[in-house]
């Protein structure tokens, strides 16, 4: 059995990397005895793990079976009704079936007409900054968090007046889904958290319904395919009204902070990138890599899986380390540098397969729009900590705060 | 089309396959076009990864 890479320790926390280093170089495919399951390192076993049918996604059952009977059981229980019906939580048929509602509205060329919207919003969230030049200010309170959490809103035809609380709820669903260490509560909170936001997203379902509009949420309700099932239930809806919440809040939080941070460590690339615009393609892949929003995937055999010089058995977990594959030398030159103008980049921040990030092409909207604004408006960014505080949770890559300051810009 | 007009190119991020032979109508790219023929800011029709995350086939 292989030694216990620890990724749970305060160095670890704050920087994987040396443990990735490690895993790739002496054991990329071992058992964790104290995780109780594989874990993946390399890039092309974790590509493998990420789209093989062979490996299955439904892990809210196994885990409220696994806690029936405690003093949680009624709340996970509950918790698994709404978030077992997240289409990431399910296999084919189940999966097919919800996300042909969204693959179209969801495409390339239909996010791209809401890059004026998201344009609109960034610039909202910059004049709101821009008073705080020449004072430290969290930039993640500041802008990271607020601008998707905005553009979600707009996405599901949400009152901006709304939005606070709707992060509020995503961030206690949050300590649930990405299994917080640091948090005793996080049954509670999050079991609180969607039953509020259900009683919530009734009240917009019902009132779509009742006015139609030009948004997802009427295209989910008026979906229907006789083919796959018919109509989605109200069930399915606010199911998946709660994954856009959850899944298109804090990875994008995170994609901007991370990727301002490697920015700040990296000042060449970020005077490159502000006398350029034309690299923020490139350079939002890059973050994507370096520092991804998603740390882990988690996965369960169906049946026995060879892999490297192991056999992962029928039943067993596995935990693929998306960040860990993305520092993978045989599949990344100069893997720990950061590159904005790296040639090719096929990081599986988003994943791989039928699983891949639905909203994909939102969030690099997002980013491009996110940046561009900020080096338009802002310059002389510097970090305003010795101590970086990285979010306790086993499966993404995210801070706490991220200090900093800035200047406006005199052009 | 040359043998290297021909080439199919393959996206790094999806797998979406871009094959010059059937071109990309729904962006009003006519079959014929090779993939270095597309316009700079074209992006992967399924993921939205910018042109230079291809790779030839």
């Amino acid at each position: 059995m292989a030694e216990d890479f620890d990724l749970t320790t305060a160095d670890a926390i704050l920087d994987p990397t040396p443990i990735f280093a490690a895993m790739l170089q002496r054991e990329p495919v071992h058992y964790s005895p104290s995780l109780k399951s594989w874990v993946i390192a390399d890039y092309d076993n974790v590509k493998l793990a990420l789209s093989d049918p062979r490996f299955s996604v439904e892990k809210m059952s196994p885990f409220a079976d696994h806690m029936a009977g405690g003093a949680d059981a009624h709340k996970i229980r509950e918790l698994t009704r709404v978030l077992g019906g997240w289409m990431v939580f399910k296999d084919p048929p189940a999966h097919s079936r919800l996300r042909q509602v969204l693959q179209q509205p969801f495409k390339p060329r239909e996010m791209e007409k809401l890059r004026p919207a998201i344009i609109d919003i960034a610039e909202e969230v910059i004049a709101e900054m821009a008073p705080k030049a020449g004072q430290v200010v969290d930039f993640i309170a500041a802008f990271a968090n607020p601008l998707p959490a905005r553009v979600i809103g707009t996405l599901i035809g949400v009152d901006v007046a709304m939005v606070p609380q709707l992060t509020a709820w995503s961030l206690d669903i949050a300590k649930f889904v990405f299994s917080a260490r640091d948090t005793p509560d996080k049954y509670d909170r999050a079991y609180r958290a969607v039953m509020d936001i259900e009683v919530f997203y009734r009240q917009v379902i019902a009132d779509h319904r009742a006015r139609p509009r030009d948004d997802m949420l009427s295209h989910m309700i008026a979906y229907h395919d006789d083919d796959d099932g018919g109509p989605l239930t109200d069930d399915e809806i606010v199911s998946m009204l709660v994954l856009f919440l959850f899944a298109g809040h804090e990875t994008t939080t995170n994609l901007i902070a991370n990727g301002l941070l490697a920015l700040l460590q990296n000042p060449r690339q970020m005077a490159q990138l502000q006398s350029n615009d034309a690299l923020l393609p490139s350079a939002i892949e890059e973050f994507l890599r370096f520092q991804g929003p998603v740390q882990t995937v988690v996965r369960i055999a169906k049946e026995d899986v060879p892999m490297a010089n192991i056999t992962i058995s029928a039943g067993d977990r596995v935990f693929g380390l998306l960040n860990a594959s993305h520092r993978d030398p045989s599949m990344f030159d100069n893997a720990d540098a950061v590159d904005i103008q790296r040639a090719q980049n096929p990081h599986v921040a988003f994943g791989f397969g039928i699983h891949m990030c639905i909203g994909a092409p939102l969030a690099r909207i997002e980013g491009q729009e996110a940046f561009r604004a900020l080096l338009r408006h802002f310059d002389n960014f510097k970090l305003e900590t010795t101590a970086l505080t990285w979010r306790d949770d086993f499966v993404t890559r995210g801070l706490e705060t991220l200090p900093i300051s800035f200047q406006q810009r005199i052009d | 089309m040359t043998e290297a007009e021909d080439s199919i190119w393959h996206c790094l991020s999806c797998g979406h396959i871009y094959d010059p032979k059937l071109g990309a109508p729904e962006d009003g790219i006519p079959p014929g076009t090779p993939f270095e023929g597309l316009p700079g800011n074209w992006t992967c029709p399924e993921c939205g990864v910018h042109k230079g995350n291809y790779a030839r086939r």
